[in-house]
């Protein structure tokens, strides 16, 4: 089995531990605390041999005061682009993210989240909003870390990109 | 030319005077310019004798904690039991702490760009942690403190610690050596992790510039890092002013015991006497006095408790009593039971219950033991019946998650199988086999639900044709593999998760899932 560390991206607050903790421990809280730093999980999906290893690192994220730590992205095969479908900004601030990850990992696969899909009624992103992100490639998914709604098969969509990616270059 | 057989022997030892400072030079520089070569020379010359040298002063060691544990009377061993006593810890725990110089518990081998572990080893019974989280958790620590207290210059991190464990860290160019430390650990451990890393780095080279996740091509790292699994303990030094300090405590300790006991027996043998009575599985006939010692005769199930600790308990010398108990099968349930604990050893994680003679098996066990509990000649232990609702099968679980996580894939609009998903599906269905054949030898009602997917590219009726004929063609390879037929249902989604979604039409929606259930005790 494969292994392949991946990272959550997101500013403070969207919900990044609670879609990991879902994923890894089918358990989600309502409280918030914030990370602080890194932590690290991990998850395998699927069976041996096709499956795959997810080492996930949880960074912490960003605010006026903690910027995000670009040597915690080395080495990684992949992330996640996490954004609060109540908090617009926070989309902005995956835009950016993505930008930087790029310029330190170069066009790796990534998926990108809008959170807190059980809270619908007070989102402020419309769909049309990832319409221009869909057309130049990228996989915008809906989540919600409190229904689980989203989150195995977004955790999913990335694994089988990153097998793709390992597989191209393992044949080349 | 007059004395010829000479002649050569000074020549000779010219010709070595001549070339020794060469030839020594030559070695020096040798030796400082290629010292991989030379050590990947030497490498399989001193490694054994390492290795025999480290074995046998671990083998002095644990051979002088053992004296040191057997040898209850010395003042030192007061001393500790007096600290156990304080500190509520156990004796042994005590003993490992005073004794203890240092333990490497587990030793990591970390890729230095992904922060993958690439292997690990741990000493034996040593509580470890998830070498997977560690690895990753050690490298953020690396990236965070080259962040802020070096800005960016490459500068590692070589030791963390904590009141007990220390982490040391051997940096080398494409991997880390990361050895979990007991203790203080010594100075020569240094060298020992360093030549770890430089033997890794020599034999695994290409391995460790191609990682590209695959961490099965670094078994062969075993060896290396378990010679880095050492281990010291310290041994008192022996004083001929503490052998009198042993004597006098000995002295007057026995003095004293044997005082009080010389009061209290005579009211103790009775009491002992009746406790033992009341015990499951000892039957007391009589007690009396004869030739020096106590008699106590009667009968004793030989899995009943043990009179021995009754005396202890009781402050009554072992020596001082004669037991004559014969040995006899107590029906008592209590003995029942303990007769079914030694025959079925249960794993950890097991409770067993009797009542009525009927045997009550609750908890979570690997699969190989219910197997080995349902062939149990039980009739034998004089159990009727046996009651299975409450128990888990633990690999059941374990296999049941892997497997609901797996999903068989399909081209846009196609329900057939491509040779890797048909595979995949068999692989599937082995499993399956075995799942649903364990879970009804436990008596359960195993159900398996085959959920076809499809993406939104077609309209509503077309997506939910399509999604049921995946799930058919599915449900045809588990029955063809040997699933029974009956505990198998399709169920057909359609497009109803794609169409609500963003990216209705990934890969991920067109697909076969399984779930699973009717596995699990029921509850009550």
């Amino acid at each position: 089995m494969i292994q392949k560390k991946i990272c959550l991206l997101g500013a403070y607050a969207v919900g990044k531990t609670s879609l990991v903790l879902r994923f890894v421990r089918s358990v989600f809280s309502e409280s918030y605390s914030a990370t602080v730093g890194v932590r690290i999980y991990k998850k395998e999906i699927g069976l041996a041999p096709w499956g795959i290893k997810l080492i996930v690192w949880d960074l912490a994220g960003e605010n006026e005061l903690v910027r995000l730590r670009t040597s915690y992205l080395r080495g990684c095969s992949g992330y996640i682009l996490v954004v609060d479908g109540t908090r617009p900004a926070t989309l902005e601030k995956a835009i950016d993210l993505q930008r930087r990850a790029f310029q330190t990992l170069g066009p790796v696969p990534f998926v990108l989240v809008v959170n807190k899909n059980d809270r619908r009624d007070q989102w402020s992103i419309e769909a049309f909003a990832l319409d221009d992100l869909r057309e130049s490639g990228w996989t915008c998914l809906r989540t919600s870390a409190k229904t689980g709604e989203g989150v195995e098969l977004a955790f999913q969509i990335l694994a089988e990109k990153l097998i793709d990616a390992h597989r191209a270059a393992t044949a080349s | 030319m007059a004395e010829p057989t000479d002649k050569p022997r000074t020549a000779d030892q010219r010709l070595i005077e001549a070339l020794s400072p060469t030839i020594q030079h030559a070695l020096r520089r040798s030796l400082r310019d290629e010292r991989r070569a030379w050590s990947e020379a030497l490498y399989p010359i001193m490694l054994p004798s390492v290795r025999m040298a480290v074995w046998a002063a671990f083998h002095e060691a644990v051979e002088s904690l053992n004296r040191l544990v057997e040898a209850s009377l010395s003042w030192r061993s007061w001393q500790w039991r007096l600290e156990a006593w304080r500190r509520r810890k156990s004796f042994a725990e005590v003993v490992l702490l005073r004794t203890l110089v240092y333990r490497v518990e587990q030793v990591l081998l970390i890729h230095r760009e992904t922060g993958l572990l690439l292997h690990s080893v741990a000493s034996k019974d040593a509580a470890t942690k998830d070498p997977d989280i560690i690895s990753g958790m050690l490298t953020a620590v690396q990236d965070f403190v080259r962040d802020s207290f070096n800005g960016g210059q490459e500068s590692p991190l070589n030791e963390l610690r904590t009141a007990d464990l220390t982490v040391r860290i051997e940096q080398g160019p494409w991997a880390v050596i990361a050895a979990v430390v007991r203790g203080y650990p010594p100075a020569e451990l240094h060298a020992t992790l360093t030549a770890a890393a430089d033997l890794v780095h020599q034999e695994m080279a290409q391995e460790l510039r191609e990682f590209d996740g695959d961490a099965g091509r670094f078994v062969r790292a075993r060896s290396i890092l378990e010679g880095c699994l050492q281990a010291a303990y310290r041994t008192p030094p022996p004083s001929s002013y503490r052998k009198l300090w042993v004597l006098a405590a000995a002295a007057s300790v026995l003095l004293v015991v044997g005082l009080a006991m010389f009061v209290q027996q005579r009211l103790r043998w009775s009491d002992l006497a009746a406790r033992l009575n009341a015990e499951p599985g000892i039957v007391v006939t009589g007690h009396y006095d004869s030739g020096g010692k106590h008699v106590i005769e009667g009968l004793r199930d030989p899995l009943a408790a043990d009179p021995a600790q009754f005396m202890a308990d009781a402050g009554i010398d072992p020596a001082r009593a004669a037991l004559r108990l014969r040995p006899f099968v107590s029906l008592e349930p209590a003995l029942q039971l303990a007769r079914a604990r030694e025959a079925l050893s249960p794993p950890p994680g097991v409770a067993l219950r009797l009542e009525a003679d009927a045997l009550s098996v609750e908890g979570a066990a690997p699969r190989a033991w219910i197997r080995r509990l349902r062939e149990a000649n039980l009739a034998a232990l004089g159990i009727r019946a046996l009651h299975l609702a409450s128990l888990r099968d633990l690999d059941a679980e374990t296999l049941r998650q892997a497997m609901e996580s797996e999903a068989i894939r399909f081209e846009p609009g196609s329900s057939r199988l491509s040779p890797q998903q048909q595979q995949r599906a068999e692989k599937l269905a082995a499993l399956l086999v075995d799942w649903a054949k364990a879970a009804r030898e436990l008596g359960r009602d195993p159900r398996v639900e085959v959920v076809g997917r499809a993406d939104r590219s077609g309209d509503a009726a077309y997506n939910l044709r399509v999604s049921e004929e995946r799930a058919r063609r599915v449900r045809d390879l588990l029955a063809a593999s040997g699933l029974p037929e009956e505990i198998i249902a399709i169920n057909a989604e359609g497009d109803a998760a794609a169409r609500g979604a963003d990216n209705g039409e990934d890969a991920a929606y067109r697909t076969v899932r399984i779930r699973l259930s009717g596995d699990s005790a029921p509850s009550l």
